[in-house]
């Protein structure tokens, strides 16, 4: 008797629809056809019952969404299904796609599109570096960390701000002043200092004596300071006191660094914040128990900036990595570059090449040892260097005004502006501060004239656009009572910059609704592709009204593009987009991948960041995102990929070998190490990372229900065999054989993104092959089942390997269409609405017609009216 | 400042549209929170302290005794505790001095030595609770009002392990007198004695990082 039934849930239904959304006449009908015997609110295949879904609600309209495009990629209905003619078909997405934008033009309702948003830490950071022209000055840090919508941390709806990020900011602003304002007539004294390696109190120092590491002259072991043998040096303070660390030996490390060693060049403790001139001059040998050879090749080592927190607990200090510098066998390499230190600075060391582990050479110490060294003759800092004086961080502050000495008596009534005593905090350090003039400040004849002056100039760059003279008005007021109630001139100009870094106009994109001023233009350009303010040459084009013509908007994108700064759109924005800020997220089982090590992880996050910046220099396309004949390697990534004839540690162009799969971000070391946990692989997490991020389909997440996979290293059963379920569930199988195909295909490659046919174990298995792995790692894991790395494609057809799959996925449109949305939603801070889909799509047209790629897709983005209106 | 701040930034609002003042609203609520909570931090500074009849103790200087100088820290927290001069108070007891010992490998001459010392700390400490018992506050005694939380990030010092660890409560307004074990290889987590404790200060919390209740076998009295 289920036909009565039927009849009655429709004659119920029918006229609920129209009472929802204005229909044209058929559709409705369609749904009843063809949708509602699954989708109505007995059946609620999916948990979607179409009958209650209100297009206006915020959340059914996304769901209309989604309905949409299932009808428009014809998924739905399911093709086991009666199908709806061509015609049917059409009218009833036409009708669907006017409700929709109808719906979200009154969800919008005089809305703009971009949400009034705050500036995010890096932006912040970047803004402030600029402003004050203070290269290196650490903002980030200290901010609370930012949310993160639609995949990027500066849409509106990421960046919420408490009394916490406000107490934060006041402290920063006055981090920044007290940097920024000079405080003596004279720039400090620049001082040239060379240290050892082995420098004194140094964990170096205290390894020679050990063995780790021997002292060397002319390249032979120096005789006033033999190798440590069997006999042990003892007595590193009498070492010390002789000078046997400092008589401008070289310094030969065995040991890369560990929990227990972190070599640093602590006798320089930056003082003074500013620019810095390094240099150093690396080689590596081969070490034969006393002899010094040839080394197997270029060896690398690492320098990196290290915060010294001084409570004198240990090795682990925060630091960040500068750079890699090769070691040339018998050959000393100078390298030299400048380089912003803050104070409590320091360099640190490390024999990035070397293998990890070994920690003692055995008995004979050095003199048993053969083993490759890295050999490192100096690291010579000078500094700080200031183009002018006082500084260009002072003049925006203080102009041309001169610096004087204030002298209490000559102020009557005027407290002195603070100071904070400059020493050296650190022990270690020998460098030491220049002697303090007294208190010098800034001098003004006219107070109020020069305070109105200052403001005039100063407001508007912190502002990013014009600022009226009664806003003016008001800071010059607050000066002129700090000056009543006694404050310095300095103090009082402070206290109203203080205020400007922490008001509104400072921290919040200010856009005007609709089509964007002159001044917002300018902002997202500079703040797309520098995370920062506009200079001054894209300043003078918004004044002149330059910014709404295609010729100059385009000259700006790759004048923009082409400065150092963009480097920090590639870092951001891969970080985000292709989750590169999680790198560090996992650390790999030691047991597992011995060979596994920083040098490799900082170079994986290398390769992802100059391939996208090989993209966009050379204006590839889409399909160089999972296919190419060239990658971006260095020889620890070639080594690693099983590529020849890569030498030495930076980065460059590499036409790979036909038939080699490496050099897109698909098949990236970096990618693979984000998409597994450090033990284990998954083709799940591997293949929603593909659907999501690189074609723009993000899949469902899973039912509640579904227990998690217990990861079995053993070697009993592979990952596939676990995820039988997914094949063989219906329910399973909807969502999984779109999810699980990508991930089979990825399983050709392990945790740290290294080619594999079988899994490794630690149980069961056959021994393992040493292929590329450095000869001093220790290999304990074993070769387990075999890897599968085959799948059939969704949409039809199969794949053996990686190498199918990526040639056909290079050519999926999704891959364009993805790419533009990412950009669109990075660059203009919101969610790609309903309505824009047009706009994406002839986006998208026009660069392929054009050609250039992704460069030609980020210029017809930026002459979008998507990009140019709020 | 922070008035000028908001002032100056209302100046924004008024050209924004409606979602965006709801957004910007928040910087207002900060602003106007941080201005509170600065303003109660000023309160407290200026607000006057209590008269403490003590004298001053003299530090001890030789960092070997280190049992003596924290028996003199425990006097100077019941001064505290008594004067109301503090209502919570943390003390790192730093063994620097005695770290060697403590990697002991079980060398029965080097575990003696530790023993000796250990013994030391939980004299002083005897000390501390019986001066918090004798102190009479209102009806009670100062420990049944004070919640003391003795022990160690360790569970063993000589092999560097974080399980297993020691602790002990006292005072606080619980019933006391008994060893509640748990197990040693499935440990039950120490945050749930955080939760009870925060549950003591009238904070009404179920959870407290990875504590999902309060402390099993702990009763409040």
């Amino acid at each position: 008797m289920t036909q009565p039934n039927l009849i009655f849930l429709f004659v119920f239904s029918f006229p609920l629809l129209l009472a929802q959304v204005a229909p044209c006449a058929e559709s409705p009908v369609f749904f009843e056809k063809h949708c509602y015997s699954c989708h109505d609110g007995q059946n609620r295949k999916g948990g979607l019952d179409l009958t209650t879904l209100k297009i206006e609600a915020p959340l059914d309209f996304e769901r209309w969404v989604k309905v949409f495009d299932r009808l428009e990629a014809g998924e739905m209905p399911p093709k086991a299904k009666k199908q709806p003619s061509a015609n049917e078909a059409a009218e009833a997405q036409k009708w669907l796609r006017q409700s929709l934008l109808k719906a979200e033009l009154q969800k919008r309702k005089g809305e703009s599109r971009t949400g009034l948003r705050r500036l995010t830490r890096a932006e912040y950071e970047n803004t402030m570096r600029d402003l004050f022209h203070l290269d290196g000055m650490p903002l980030q840090g200290e901010l609370p960390a930012d949310g993160s919508a639609h995949g990027f941390d500066n849409n509106a709806d990421a960046l919420d701000i408490s009394h916490v990020n406000l107490a934060k900011y006041i402290e920063a602003a006055d981090r920044v002043l007290d940097m920024a304002i000079a405080t003596r007539p004279n720039p400090p004294s620049i001082t040239k200092q060379r240290i050892s390696l082995a420098n004194s109190a140094g964990f170096v120092a205290h390894v020679l004596l050990h063995g780790d590491g021997v002292i060397l002259k002319d390249k032979k072991p120096d005789p006033e300071f033999p190798p440590a043998g069997a006999q042990m040096h003892i007595d590193q303070g009498a070492h010390e006191r002789i000078g046997s660390f400092n008589n401008g030996s070289s310094v030969g490390l065995f040991r890369h660094e560990d929990e227990s060693f972190h070599p640093y060049f602590i006798e320089f403790v930056t003082i003074y914040p500013g620019k810095y001139r390094v240099k150093t001059s690396l080689w590596s040998f081969q070490w034969d128990k006393g002899q010094v050879l040839p080394a197997r090749g270029t060896e690398a080592a690492r320098l990196s900036l290290v915060t010294l927190t001084g409570d004198g607990r240990g090795g682990g200090h925060p630091s960040t990595v500068l750079a890699y510098f090769d070691a040339p066998s018998l050959q000393e390499k100078k390298h030299e570059f400048t380089q912003w230190l803050n104070p409590r600075e320091i360099i640190g060391f490390n024999a990035a090449s070397l293998a990890q582990g070994g920690q003692t050479r055995g008995k004979k110490r050095a003199m048993g040892f053969t083993g490759p060294g890295i050999a490192c003759d100096h690291l010579e800092i000078e500094g700080p260097f200031h183009a002018e004086w006082p500084p260009r961080s002072h003049k925006e502050l203080f102009g041309d005004l001169p610096l004087a000495e204030f002298k209490l008596a000559e102020h009557p009534g005027v407290r002195p502006p603070k100071r904070k005593l400059t020493r050296q905090e650190m022990g270690a350090g020998k460098n030491r501060p220049d002697v303090e003039p007294g208190i010098w400040t800034v001098r003004s004849q006219e107070p109020l004239a020069d305070a109105g002056r200052l403001l005039s100039h100063f407001l508007p760059r912190a502002f990013r656009r014009p600022v009226s003279t009664e806003t003016q008005k008001h800071y010059l007021k607050r000066v002129e009572e700090r000056l009543k109630a006694g404050d310095s001139f300095e103090a009082a100009m402070r206290w109203a910059y203080r205020a400007a870094l922490c008001s509104a106009d400072f921290l919040y994109h200010v856009e005007p609704a609709g089509k964007l001023d002159a001044y917002a233009m300018a902002c997202r350009l500079s703040y797309f592709f520098w995370k920062s303010m506009p200079d001054e040459p894209l300043l003078s084009l918004a004044k002149a009204g330059k910014l709404n013509q295609g010729e100059t908007l385009r000259s700006e994108t790759d004048r923009l593009l082409k400065d150092g700064k963009s480097e920090r759109f590639v870092e951001d924005f891969l970080g985000q987009w292709l989750k590169l800020r999680q790198i560090a997220a996992t650390d790999p089982d030691r047991k597992l991948y011995p060979e596994f090590s920083p040098y490799l992880q900082d170079s994986m996050v290398k390769e992802t960041r100059a391939y996208f910046r090989e993209m966009l220099d050379k204006g590839l396309g889409a399909s160089f995102l999972v296919q190419s004949d060239f990658a971006m390697l260095n020889e620890k990534l070639a080594v690693h990929y099983g590529i020849p004839a890569v030498s030495g540690s930076q980065i460059r162009r590499v036409t790979l070998p036909s038939g080699s799969v490496r050099g897109p971000f698909l098949t990236q070391a970096a990618i693979h190490k984000i998409t597994a946990n450090g033990t284990t692989t998954s083709p799940v997490t591997r293949g929603a990372f593909v659907l999501d991020r690189l074609l723009g389909q993000p899949p469902e997440p899973p039912p509640a229900d579904v227990p998690a996979i217990e990861p079995d290293v053993r070697g009993a059963k592979t990952i596939r065999e676990q995820l039988d379920k997914h094949r063989n569930n219906p329910s399973c199988a909807n969502c999984h054989v779109k999810i699980d195909p990508p991930g089979f295909a990825l399983e050709a490659f392990d945790v740290i993104g290294g080619s594999r046919t079988r899994y490794r174990s630690i149980g069961t298995g056959d021994p393992a092959p040493r292929g590329n792995i450095d000869p001093f790692i220790g290999i304990s894991f074993k070769l387990g089942p075999p890897v599968d790395p085959a799948g059939e494609f969704f949409e039809g057809g199969s794949f053996k390997d990686i190498s199918e799959f990526q040639k056909r996925m290079a050519q999926s449109p999704k891959l364009w269409s993805n790419l533009a949305r990412q950009l669109a939603v990075y660059a203009t801070a919101r969610e790609v609405a309903f309505a824009d889909r047009d706009a994406m799509t002839r986006l998208v047209e026009t660069t392929q017609k054009k050609g250039g790629g992704i460069r030609t897709l980020i210029h017809e983005l930026i002459q979008s009216e998507l990009f140019s209106t709020r | 400042m922070l008035d000028f701040v908001a002032e100056q930034s209302r100046q924004l609002n008024k050209q924004l549209s409606v979602a965006d003042r709801q957004r910007l609203d928040q910087y207002f609520t900060s602003v106007r929170e941080l201005e509170k909570r600065l303003k109660s931090l000023e309160e407290w500074e200026h607000k006057e302290k209590p008269k403490v009849a003590a004298q001053s103790p003299k530090d001890i200087d030789d960092q070997k005794e280190f049992v003596r100088k924290t028996g003199l820290m425990f006097e100077v927290i019941k001064v505290a505790l008594e004067t109301d001069s503090s209502r919570i108070i943390t003390l790192f007891i730093d063994t620097t001095v005695i770290h060697n010992i403590t990697h002991h490998g079980n060398r029965p001459e080097v575990l003696a030595e530790l023993r000796s010392k250990e013994e030391g700390q939980f004299e002083v400490l005897g000390q501390f609770l019986d001066s918090l018992q004798n102190t009479k506050e209102g009806g009670d005694s100062l420990l049944d009002r004070t919640m003391v939380l003795y022990g160690n990030c360790m569970g063993s010092a000589n092999s560097h392990s974080n399980y297993n660890l020691p602790v002990l409560l006292a005072g606080g307004g619980f019933k006391h007198g008994s060893h509640l074990a748990f197990d040693k290889q499935n440990n039950y987590p120490l945050t749930n004695l955080f939760v009870s404790m925060l549950q003591r200060l009238g904070i009404e919390t179920n959870e407290f990082s990875s504590g999902r209740g309060s402390f099993r076998g702990l009763e409040m009295i």
